[in-house]
């Protein structure tokens, strides 16, 4: 049976990862922004945080920035967003 | 100028008003991570973002001290302000300044990014930065003192019709 992050992945296919964790607010944000910088339109990041702010940060991050948040979860205090570039 | 970013802005479909200003008014440790963690977090939102440095505030965007060229009273000043972004004392429990080097520890412990680090995530965001110059009269302060990152000496009109539509913090 395969796992459940490979399924994700395999579905979601993030084209670049940026592991977040250990940082702590605002400093995922502000790297987020340049992790997606070097996307083009339509691509996938896939951010791992666990700043407890992140929680809502991300999502806030994308409403304000247009970007689209398609998928979140957590998963023993690491969240985990896959956000595609506007 | 302005008027060719607010095109910029409107075709990228982006609000011309959605920028924040802060004045940042103290030259205190914990209150400098207020102002640097709000700016450049705004301008990773793709906001537009200024921070206007005003009296203790400018002991945030020194680069050295300087004595030359100042009055006695200016001098005392200079002796007592600190000489830039990482010698501030915190706001409260300073400790004759033990409190902001414990502080620098718990930071590196927690993972918690330094002034140093806020500073040059704001100034890569796009963050813009002005002094005052009423304030920088009065204590002595010219364009060579302050970093290169300080793009002008600037007075309260310019900052009010900058600010005009904006978030504004006082700080």
């Amino acid at each position: 049976m395969e796992s459940r992050e490979k399924i994700e992945r395999d579905v979601l296919k993030p084209d670049l990862e940026f592991d977040a964790r250990g940082m702590r607010c605002p400093m995922p944000v502000i790297k987020a922004r340049k992790y997606l910088d070097q996307l083009s339109s339509g691509q996938i990041l896939l951010i791992l945080a666990d700043d407890p702010g992140a929680k809502k940060d991300f999502p806030a991050f994308c409403s304000q920035t247009g970007h689209e948040l398609i998928a979140s979860q957590e998963e023993s205090g690491v969240f985990k967003f896959y956000i595609r570039k506007r | 100028m302005p008027q060719e970013k607010e095109r910029t802005l409107q075709i990228e479909g982006l609000d011309p008003h959605n920028k924040l200003r802060i004045i940042c008014f103290s030259g205190d440790m914990d209150k400098a991570f207020a102002v640097l963690t709000l700016a450049g977090t705004a301008a990773s939102l793709g906001m537009d973002v200024a921070i206007f440095f005003t009296f203790w505030g400018l002991s945030l965007i020194k680069k050295k001290r300087k004595f030359k060229g100042k009055n006695f009273i200016q001098k005392m000043m200079e002796m007592m302000m600190p000489k830039g972004l990482n010698s501030l004392g915190l706001s409260k429990m300073n400790m004759a300044g033990l409190a902001p080097a414990m502080m620098k520890v718990l930071m590196k412990k927690t993972g918690s990014p330094t002034l140093d680090e806020l500073f040059q995530a704001a100034k890569e965001s796009g963050v813009k930065f002005y002094a005052c110059s009423t304030s920088c009269s009065i204590l002595g302060i010219d364009k060579d003192q302050l970093i290169d990152e300080v793009q002008e000496i600037v007075g309260a009109a310019t900052f009010i019709s900058e600010a005009k539509g904006g978030i504004c913090l006082f700080i």
